[in-house]
């Protein structure tokens, strides 16, 4: 069986993200589409498998009328009509945590198609636990409640970073390491450049559960992640929208495949694994496609 | 305009690059062979038909290479490749200004040159400020140059892209003390940090003779520069190698796609940004 291709990191909403800004709307059918468009990968005509959705960030900020369930709804529902393509994707702003959400979170993981938790620092304004207990005693009591269900659960969680102050990738090193059992993505290799993509790589390389999504990277830094962490713990992320997929698919195939100096001639398995195998493994996928097994 | 695709930013060296560290090498022949890749750009098959060139920027920074030096196999693999490459010599204004800069003009016509290119970071120094300090020794270095570039009917490409030389509002002064050169911002600042393209935009929109190069630059800041700015002022640029040109193409083709995925260029805004603008720059038939 092919190795498919799987999206980490993608967003549907009936309306604009008045937030990010982007629009007018991005439907689960454009998505679909945009999956069903056949494009050239390692020498094949391929579409991509399935996609990880998560809703419109903006439809989750704190300032959001929305309750936890109305942000949810599209996602649910588009999922619910298209359970073989599309894995749900929890994006959870920490301040609506209590036990009915946790409960909710529950059932949508059980029975609904979600496979992944999203938080998003900057966005949600929280800080990542770090050690001085007087700046980290509220943000445990915000994350790890969130951390422990993840465990319960069994499923990752996707850490946005990229930006100051809140979005910094080595904050993540704290939690990651308060939770060893609980696999994090950090979010768009640290960063959407070069900046902090190097901080990204440190925490990874300290904590054997973090693991890298790859939507905004800098080619030469895929080539760097790849020779830091090795490609198992990388992850295909378009980011659509507002990325396109296919471009991101390019990104990341032509920095991995071609020789040296503008790529790293990176075995073909491996490259299969980043775009869809690894993310089919860590979300117990396993089962629908065999060859992932092999890595 | 003719629908072909220009690349004013490539590198060829035939030794691995001396400060990037990128290797083992990315010869003329590798350039050559990227270019004629099958590129997909609205449902036909193209290929890159021209580039213009620079030698590694390393060879001019370390090493004490003449700028003769630094160039040979640059200008060797220009004229070997007359009908598609062009030259774009880099000038390190620490080494080669003045007493090597009338090279360039013996250069012109036997070796197609279309362009000049400075490199504040690579060879560390202030383009000219306002103030006197440091502008005025910045203008002793940097002024023969876009003499040299009004002299050939050339533009003047800038490399941008961290602090604290290359930050593209640095780029103003110069920009207004030469109003008649064209200045093209390679990267648009984007190489390290997206939002500097920002910055790039402004002095765009507030300088006529600034046009802003796409390499590195994400979707975002490039949407903007086409409501800031229009698809004239934007041109494509691949700065392969190190970077490869497929992902870079497919960056600008998207313009044409509706929100949230592009902002609905038309085609022929597209091919503007992908060579009709780099052509009109630099001279270069269609």
């Amino acid at each position: 069986m092919t190795t498919p291709i799987i999206d980490c990191l993608t967003h549907i909403s009936t309306g604009p993200d008045d937030v990010i800004g982007w629009g007018p709307r991005f439907l689960a059918e454009d998505l679909l589409a945009l999956m069903d468009t056949p494009r050239r990968v390692l020498g094949e005509m391929r579409t991509v498998d399935k996609a990880v959705v998560f809703p419109a960030l903006g439809l989750t900020v704190p300032t959001s009328p929305l309750s936890f369930e109305e942000q949810h709804a599209y996602v649910a529902e588009s999922v619910a009509r298209h359970p073989d393509r599309l894995i749900g994707g929890i994006a959870l702003q920490p301040r609506l945590w209590s036990d009915a959400v946790a409960d909710r979170i529950r059932q949508m993981v059980r029975t609904g198609g979600f496979k992944m938790l999203y938080l998003n620092p900057s966005l949600y304004k929280f800080w990542l636990p770090i050690k001085t207990p007087s700046e980290s005693a509220g943000s445990r009591k915000l994350l790890y409640p969130i951390f422990e269900l993840a465990q319960e659960l069994d499923i990752p969680i996707y850490i946005h970073t990229g930006e100051q102050p809140y979005a910094l990738p080595a904050t993540a090193d704290f939690i990651a390491g308060a939770f060893p059992q609980v696999k994090i993505i950090l979010g768009h290799l640290g960063t959407q450049g070069e900046l902090y993509t190097i901080e990204a790589l440190l925490v990874a390389d300290r904590h054997p559960n973090v693991y890298l999504e790859t939507s905004w990277a800098m080619p030469h830094m895929l080539i760097e992640a790849v020779h830091e962490v090795g490609a198992a713990r990388l992850l295909f992320g378009s980011n659509t929208p507002p990325l396109e997929q296919t471009q991101q698919i390019m990104n990341v195939a032509e920095a991995l495949a071609f020789a040296p100096p503008i790529g790293m001639a990176a075995a073909e398995a491996d490259i299969r694994h980043v775009l869809g195998g690894n993310l089919a493994r860590l979300l117990g996928l396993q089962e629908e496609h065999d060859d992932t097994h092999d890595h | 305009m003719t629908h072909m695709i220009i690349d004013p930013h490539a590198h060829i060296i035939p030794v691995r690059e001396p400060v990037w560290g990128w290797g083992p090498n990315f010869t003329v022949e590798r350039l050559l062979a990227m270019m004629d890749r099958d590129y997909e750009i609205f449902g036909e098959i193209k290929h890159v038909a021209k580039a213009v060139v620079m030698t590694g920027l390393g060879l001019t920074s370390v090493g004490h290479k003449s700028l003769a030096e630094a160039h040979a196999y640059t200008l060797a693999s220009v004229k070997a490749h007359a009908d598609r490459l062009y030259l774009n010599p880099v000038i390190n204004p620490r080494s080669y200004v003045p007493d090597q800069l009338y090279q360039i003009r013996d250069w012109k016509d036997e070796y197609n040159v279309r362009m000049l290119k400075i490199h504040p970071s690579m060879h560390n120094y202030y383009l000219p400020t306002y103030s006197p300090f440091p502008g005025d020794v910045s203008k002793k270095m940097i002024y023969p140059i876009f003499e040299l570039a009004r002299e050939l009917d050339v533009p003047v490409m800038i490399h941008m892209g961290e602090t604290p030389y290359a930050m593209p509002c640095q780029i103003a002064p110069v920009a207004e003390a030469f109003s008649n050169v064209p200045i093209l911002v390679a990267h648009s600042g984007a190489n390290n940090i997206p939002a500097n393209a920002n910055d790039a935009i402004l002095l765009a929109r507030t300088h006529d003779n600034v046009f802003l190069g796409l390499s590195w630059v994400q979707p975002p800041e490039m949407w903007q520069m086409y409501y800031a700015l229009g698809a004239s002022k934007m041109v494509w640029e691949s700065d392969c190698s190190p970077q490869s040109m497929g992902q870079s193409l497919r960056l600008v083709t998207n313009l044409h796609l509706s929100p949230p995925l592009g902002v609905g260029a038309s085609v022929e805004e597209v091919y503007r940004i992908l060579g009709g603008n780099a052509a009109e720059l630099c001279g270069i038939d269609g």
